[in-house]
């Protein structure tokens, strides 16, 4: 889905902007990394994992990328 | 089958716990205290003659044929006005009695056509019973002045007013005020020159009558009367079952004459409508024989090619051929499908587990997607279901009614009329709306506060709410000691307390006045029981599950929830909507909410499937679109979803189904998805199929066949021929059995089965062990997460990425209207188009002379990925800087214009904010042009099928 990278960006970012009113940013990246686990299909969960790794994550906000980290696809 | 008719008692139920006794010609009888002494009479089986009393409305004692004795009393009093009491004696018949009645029918009939040979209401006319029952056998009197030569109002489309019919009883108007809340109808003039007239001396089409049949329903004459009865003649069998438009889910009497349907009645024991109706429920079934409707299966190689008509055998053949090609060439995950929300439960369900078991993956999706998913995640997070908390009937004992993001009167009428009738009788309102619905301000309705926020600004407002709520010390302590989760509220309460939550800090951002949110969150907290009611207002932004969380948070806060008159209650679109949720038609849930790599429900579904099942999630409809344009998606089953003209920038939509290499649509209508399909498979409407639906309450109810499908089989059918020829067998033979598979399936329909809703009518979830009867009012004792507690979550605003700009300044919001249904599929093919024959651009004044615009000018609505164009329609509905369109017609593009924003949790999309500019042209987008020339080819390769 490289094409849709950048919706997959958008999406991950607005999770991410949900999950970060916690104050605590363990408690935010866990629910980001099981929100997008527990309902992105493989094929969204894989573009946005070789994004990270590949684009170093290029255009995710720092929660976004630390909960994709630890995302399997 | 007999068209037996409901009993009418003549007046109201009283539902006074406190019993009286009395004596009604000797007979001994125990009612209610309040009960009228008529409906005393008819509750043993004495029906006193009335004509002007009918039990749906308040007694009126105008026509005087009622009279009883009552022994000590004085005079003849109407028995519908009089109320018992303790140790009353009543005669209802006697010579004296006898002799008054027949003097009133004398009268009566003096003045009314004796065509009763000829009239459309013989056989169904309480004025003719009347004189059958009180022995009228001459009419002496020779009037000078008649009303026989009155001029009939044919304008509506659906009834006839005929005033030569007219006595005058008043059961019209009343209808209209009590049971609708219009207000449309009035006595005009006094004594002889006294007649029924709507509005200012206007017809009925001009007037304010929306139409919705209870005048009819109520008229004992001819004087309103069906004009599908005028032209046929009186029903002979009637058969009970479920709307199919809105999510109130009305239950009516399907009056047939064989296969025909003559008229759809509002059943008065339906739970959810208790009688009434709107004009789709009530008159918008024509659609279900309309010319349009495709009876036979087709298919073809390219949409470029003309369709090709062929045996349902070789369509289903083709078509499971084509699934197993393009998962063949491209993997498993290539294909999917769509459920339907208005189609049945049972077909929901079949046509999920077709995806996860014959296609072997969860790419399963369904139309909540774009309305109220958002609800689900919302309430499941933090109520622990994913549905409304209450049944319909609760907001009786609301004392405080919160309306948001929502416009009942159009989207869900029945359930509308029961709101203004709480208002009417005391119920403080706080109406959450950039516009100014009806609600706001209509006859005998006013709301308490308006907060009209500026679009997108929700989750602010909420927060608002919940920070004067923290801060000015309304929490319920005991409440959320009691039922919540302490650290999750504790961390909420520190959240909202924060000063940038208050008001005057949100003021900047919604636009409202902070004594005025200050005073509605006090109404709301102290007021008694307070209710929330929200719809796509809430759900259909990019914070969509956000504010649903807010609204939970704020409820669990002020202990508003729990118990009747208070509660959470999204008012779902479509007719199944929660329904189709139930039956798993998410990619990531199977059946009952429960997540696909969860081990244990995993693992039952696969033993009594029989199969393997995958335990990852699947794609959504937006995500299925972009794989489609990414080459990864290929081919697609849609079970009666337009998703070519429903989901946002359809520009991109119509662009992925170009992509696919099959699309099969399974409808009653060539719809907009279907002329970008490859197959065509029949589907079969509301009236052809058996089956249940779940409204908005999660009342499930009974849907019955009354004709044959024309195209030979229910869908449940077709899905189950395709799964068949997948290789996945099914083998049901009713849908009662689909029914017995769900509840062995879904805990929270272990109750539920065919049998039990036909003895109980309908049933609300959850239905098992604990509760055999269903389940009216949730989370009494303790929420449904699994320890039990109420969880609070914290909600920061976040602005929606749809900023306005200078050359983007309007936002655009979208909507619904009473007349039409979704994408207008149906109500399109019905005489309702005669209220809105087309969508229009409302705009407010000041906007529209900055631009020049002039009301019914052309205007471009343009936005950052579309243009289309409306007649504008200058209003003060909206408010300046907000434009306002429906999409219930096609050639709109109303959703060309709507972006790809959505709900961060579900992807529903952000349908209520674009940043639009308005300007005055000549001619149609260049979209529009493009959509004319598409269509008409379209139409021409259909055409081609039946001439081939």
């Amino acid at each position: 889905m490289s094409s849709n990278i950048n919706t997959l960006i958008r999406m991950a970012n607005d999770i991410s902007n949900f999950f970060n009113a916690d104050p605590d940013k363990e408690i935010a990246a866990e629910g980001v990394r099981n929100h997008i686990a527990k309902s992105w299909d493989v094929r969204m969960r894989k573009a946005i994992i070789d994004h990270l790794t590949q684009h170093n994550g290029e255009g995710l906000s720092p929660l976004a990328k630390t909960a994709i980290g630890r995302i399997t696809a | 089958m007999s068209i037996d008719k409901d009993k009418d008692y003549g007046t109201p139920v009283s539902h006074s716990t406190d019993m009286v006794n009395l004596e009604i010609d000797g007979f001994k009888v125990t009612a209610p205290a309040g009960t009228s002494v008529m409906r005393a009479a008819a509750s043993i089986g004495i029906d006193i003659p009335k004509l002007c009393a009918t039990d749906s409305v308040e007694p009126f004692g105008s026509c005087r044929l009622c009279v009883v004795q009552v022994e000590g009393g004085r005079g003849l009093p109407a028995s519908c006005t009089t109320p018992i009491w303790e140790g009353m004696k009543v005669v209802t018949q006697n010579q004296k009695l006898a002799d008054v009645r027949r003097g009133v029918m004398e009268l009566y009939i003096s003045d009314h056509p004796l065509d009763c040979l000829t009239c459309a209401a013989n056989g169904d006319c309480e004025l003719q019973d009347m004189a059958g029952a009180v022995g009228l056998r001459e009419v002496r009197y020779k009037p000078v002045a008649t009303h026989l030569n009155a001029t009939k109002d044919t304008t509506n489309p659906y009834f006839t007013f005929d005033p030569s019919k007219c006595i005058v009883c008043s059961r019209c108007v009343r209808a209209c005020e009590e049971t609708q809340g219009t207000f449309a109808l009035t006595i005009d003039g006094r004594g002889f020159d006294s007649k029924v007239s709507p509005g200012q001396n206007e017809d009925f089409l001009s007037s304010e009558c929306v139409s919705c049949g209870a005048c009819v329903q109520a008229c004992p004459t001819a004087t309103l009367m069906e004009n599908n009865v005028i032209d046929n003649g009186q029903p002979e069998h009637a058969i009970i079952t479920t709307c199919a438009y809105c999510g109130v889910g009305c239950s009516f009497r399907a009056e047939m004459k064989g296969e025909q349907v003559i008229r759809m009645v509002p059943h008065k024991d339906g739970k959810a409508n208790h009688g009434h109706s709107c004009v789709k429920g009530r008159f918008a079934f024509g659609y279900a024989t309309h010319k349009d409707r495709i009876t036979k299966p087709m298919i073809r190689a390219s949409i470029q090619d003309p369709w090709k008509e062929v045996s349902w055998e070789e369509a289903i053949n083709h078509a499971a051929s084509e699934m197993k090609r393009i998962q063949a060439k491209y993997g498993k995950d290539s294909v999917g499908g769509a459920t339907s929300s208005r189609c049945t439960n049972e077909e929901a369900y079949l046509v999920q587990k077709l995806i996860r078991a014959a296609f072997g993956n969860n790419n399963v999706d369904t139309c909540a997607r774009v309305c109220h998913s958002p609800t689900g995640y919302g309430l499941k997070q933090t109520l622990g279901e994913s549905s409304g908390t209450q049944d319909f009937d609760s907001i009786m004992k609301s004392d405080v009614i919160v309306v948001m993001g929502a416009n009942p009167t159009d989207g869900h009428p029945v359930f509308g009329s029961m709101m203004k009738k709480r208002l009417r009788q005391g119920a403080k309102l706080i109406v959450i709306d950039p516009r100014n619905i009806d609600l706001v301000k209509s006859p005998h309705i006013q709301s308490d506060y308006h907060l009209k926020l500026h679009p997108s600004t929700n989750v602010a407002v909420i927060n608002a709410l919940a920070h004067v709520v923290v801060t000015e010390g309304f929490v319920n302590e005991n409440f959320v000691s009691a039922r919540c989760d302490m650290a999750s509220f504790n961390k909420w309460r520190t959240f909202i307390a924060d000063a940038r939550h208050s008001p005057e800090q949100t003021e900047s951002i919604t636009g409202i006045p902070a004594a005025d949110m200050r005073a509605a969150a006090r109404l709301y907290a102290t007021g008694g029981n307070a209710a929330f009611y929200y719809g796509l207002g809430v759900t259909e932004h990019s914070q969509g599950s956000t504010t649903v969380i807010g609204i939970a948070n704020l409820a669990m806060a002020t202990g508003n929830i729990g118990r009747e008159g208070v509660g959470v209650n999204p008012l779902r679109g479509q007719n199944n909507v929660q329904g189709s949720c139930d039956m798993g038609s998410f990619p990531h849930e199977l059946p009952g909410y429960r997540h696909v790599s969860d081990p244990a429900t995993h693992t039952l579904f696969e033993k009594v499937w029989n199969t393997t099942l995958s335990t990852n999630p699947g794609l959504r409809l937006p995500n299925m679109f972009d794989a489609a344009l990414d080459g990864t998606y290929k081919g697609m089953y849609i079970e009666g979803e337009d998703i070519a003209q429903s989901d946002p920038n359809i520009i991109h939509v119509h662009a992925a189904l170009r992509a696919m290499e099959c699309v099969i649509v399974q409808d009653i209508f060539l719809n907009e998805t279907a002329k970008f399909a490859h197959v065509f498979l029949p589907g079969a409407s509301f009236l052809e199929k058996d089956g249940t639906f779940t409204n908005a309450e999660r009342r499930i109810s009974p849907v019955r066949k009354v004709m044959r499908p024309l195209a030979g089989y229910a869908d449940w059918e077709v899905t189950q021929m395709l799964s068949n020829a997948l290789g996945y067998p099914m083998n049901y033979s009713h849908p009662s059995e689909i029914m017995d598979e769900i509840a062995s399936l879904i805990p929270t329909f272990h109750g539920v089965s065919y049998a039990k809703i036909d003895e109980l009518t309908s049933i609300q979830w959850p239905c098992d062990e604990n509760t055999p009867e269903g389940t009216p009012v949730m989370h009494t004792q303790e929420f449904m997460r699994d320890d039990g507690k109420g969880l609070f979550m914290l909600t920061e605003y976040v602005p929606t990425a749809e900023k306005v700009t200078p050359m983007f300044p309007l936002i655009l919001t979208t909507g619904r209207i009473l007349a039409h249904y979704n994408v207008g599929a149906q109500t399109r093919r019905t005489n309702n188009v005669a209220w809105h024959l087309e969508d229009v651009l409302e705009i407010h004044p000041h906007d529209a002379e900055d631009r020049g615009i002039n009301n019914h000018d052309k205007v471009s609505i343009k936005s950052r990925v579309g243009e289309t164009v409306m007649h504008a329609l200058i209003t003060e509905r909206v408010q300046p800087g907000v434009v306002y369109t429906t999409f219930h017609h096609p050639e709109s593009g109303a959703n060309v214009i709507t972006t790809e924003n959505s709900d961060w949790a579900t992807n529903c999309p952000e349908y209520k904010v674009t940043a639009v500019q308005i300007t005055k042209v000549m001619q149609h987008s260049e979209w529009q042009e493009g959509y004319r020339a598409f269509t008409d080819n379209q139409l021409d390769l259909l055409a081609q099928a039946s001439n081939a």
